[in-house]
């Protein structure tokens, strides 16, 4: 039904779940995890209890196997679970009943571990680890995402693709800093559910990242035409003030974290760039 | 930025969010619930403690009207927040900070809060209330984003659109293997989100609903045949083949011992497009994720 990943990062202090399948909405059912404690993914026939009640225990400082024994031992569909998890310390452990369909199995490495079933084969949970493993240095979530594209390059889910999900705790990552919620996307039912979680991704970096001091340009007289132009043929009027339409746009495009007075970010320029294209002449 | 309803389901006690925004992955921050307790909606310049602070005071038995009140007393920013709240009892509230970007406002009929802010008017809210309440009787899911359609055709957010959830919870914890979610969609970047979260609905309908048992028909004798000859199995071996036929077309929400319901069927011998489309046209009144 499903393939994910399941990972910690220790450089980032990161726990994530990255997961696509076959069926609607995977991301409600399957990702589970909080900050410090660790992270689950419950598939195949998806016992949901099995998301809040590991990570329950996983937050007492149970280990991964422990999680994955407590949750299966007295589950009587157990056989037709599966079930990944990684601890707080970074342990992981995979479970696969016996009657998941197949192809259906999962591997651990380290602090990851990848499951999947109704599967092309073995070989989409070992792209999706070395795509996970070669990607060490990028942002964790992409890591996840390089993850799931390679799974699905790989055969994925064998009966087609519906959707996908990922999702990242970090202590106080949350908007307003109150949640361990990092990033949280989801596309539920899509022809193209990785190519458009991927362009997610894109969006959620743009949108909740700040700016790269170095990259910001200033904006000198070519430039300020340029977007003056640009906003004009948006409807926001700068001739009455070109700082006060520009801080709407910015406003209506919800790029607040990256406005920055007398620069331009470069993703925002590009996003007023394609915006303006689009605008029929 | 966003505009929402929050109400509770007359005929099961079901207790849900809708909303779309402007913002993107709206269904990430702004509806929170409990089975048993309540729902809300926390938007505007919103802050996420509002959700989970706000279930702890529902779940401690504060009212709808109390819970705004703890949450916003004392709260610098309250002018800027805005809140819609069902309780367990069923008492809604919605409450609009002075400073929320016009046209921001609210109203409550009964079992059901509308709110929004940076709309294109009143008229957005009232369309709301009116859909909601028109469809009286009509699944609760369905019913709760045919208001947000109404929202979006009444104008919406007056910056455009771009993301739209539901979400709705049991009318009680169930203490089953599941959580209590039975409803759960987002569209979290698109160009017509409501209409596209619109379009998933039947899709929640036929793969996260349960079975009619009354309707079903029972796997012996002629029906057997029925289903065996479909799957391409001895009559023997029709019940384990129809549980690895359903499990594979997401339909193990609707499997029954010894039968099987009559949406199952109507997959097994029309195929999943031509289900859905009935579904859409028809919007069943029975089989919805319970």
């Amino acid at each position: 039904m499903t393939f994910s990943i399941v990972a910690f990062e220790p450089e980032s202090q990161s726990w994530g779940v990255a997961v696509a399948s076959k069926c609607l909405a995977v991301g409600h059912a399957v990702p589970w995890g909080a900050a410090h404690a660790g992270a689950v993914a419950t598939q195949a026939l998806a016992n949901l209890s099995y998301g809040p009640d590991g990570v329950a225990l996983l937050r007492s400082g149970h280990s991964a196997r422990s999680v994955v024994d407590a949750l299966t031992k007295p589950d009587g569909l157990a056989s037709q679970r599966q079930l990944g998890v990684v601890d707080a310390k970074g342990g992981a452990a995979n479970h696969t009943g016996s009657d998941c369909l197949p192809w259906a199995g999962g591997i651990t490495d380290g602090s990851v571990a990848v499951q999947g079933n109704i599967l092309a084969g073995q070989q989409v949970v070992r792209e999706m680890l070395g795509a996970y493993k070669a990607s060490k240095g990028e942002p964790f979530v992409r890591r996840l995402l390089h993850a799931v594209e390679a799974g699905d390059a790989a055969g994925g889910d064998r009966r087609g693709r519906q959707s996908s999900a990922v999702r990242v705790w970090r202590e106080g990552a949350a908007y307003g800093g109150g949640l361990d919620v990092a990033v949280d996307l989801r596309v539920d039912d899509h022809d193209s559910p990785i190519v458009e979680l991927r362009r997610l991704v894109d969006l959620h970096h743009l949108y909740f990242v700040r700016p790269d001091p170095a990259t910001l340009i200033a904006i000198d007289e070519p430039l300020t035409q340029e977007i003056a132009a640009a906003l004009a043929r948006l409807g926001y009027e700068p001739e009455k003030g070109f700082r006060d339409a520009l801080g709407r746009w910015i406003g209506t495009e919800n790029f607040e974290e990256r406005d920055v007075p007398g620069k331009i970010d470069p993703l925002v320029l590009d996003h007023l760039r394609k915006q303006v294209t689009a605008v029929p002449a | 930025m966003t505009y929402s309803i929050v109400a509770v389901d007359p005929a099961t006690g079901a207790r849900g969010v809708a909303v779309a925004s402007k913002a993107m992955c709206v269904g990430a921050h702004v509806p929170w619930g409990r089975a048993g307790f309540g729902a809300i909606a926390t938007q505007a310049w919103h802050d996420l403690r509002y959700g989970w602070e706000g279930l702890a005071l529902l779940e401690a038995g504060h009212s709808a009207a109390s819970v705004v009140q703890k949450l916003t007393y004392g709260d610098a920013d309250a002018p800027h927040r805005q809140l819609g709240i069902v309780d367990r009892n069923n008492h809604v509230a919605s409450y609009t900070g002075s400073r929320c970007m016009p046209w921001a406002g609210g109203m409550c009929g009964k079992g059901y809060a509308a709110q929004g802010n940076l709309l294109a008017g009143a008229t957005t809210v009232e369309a709301m209330a009116a859909r909601y309440e028109a469809l009286d009787g009509r699944p609760f899911a369905y019913r709760l984003v045919q208001t947000l359609l109404a929202g979006d055709e009444a104008g919406g957010d007056r910056r455009g659109r771009q993301s739209a959830a539901v979400k709705v919870w049991r009318a009680e914890p169930s203490h089953s293997t599941d959580v209590d979610v039975i409803a759960d969609l987002r569209i979290d970047d698109a160009k017509m989100p409501v209409h596209d979260l619109a379009a998933m609905v039947p899709r929640l309908w036929l793969d996260y609903g349960t079975p009619r048992p009354r309707a079903a028909i029972a796997l012996e004798g002629e029906g057997a045949e029925r289903v065996a000859s479909k799957l391409g199995v001895p009559i023997a071996e029709v019940e384990p083949a129809l549980i690895r036929w359903a499990g594979e077309q997401n339909l193990e929400s609707r499997l029954l011992p010894g039968a099987i319901d009559p949406t199952v069927l109507a997959v097994l011998e029309s195929g999943i497009g031509p289900t859905l489309e009935w579904a859409a046209a028809e919007v069943p009144q029975e089989g919805w994720p319970a």
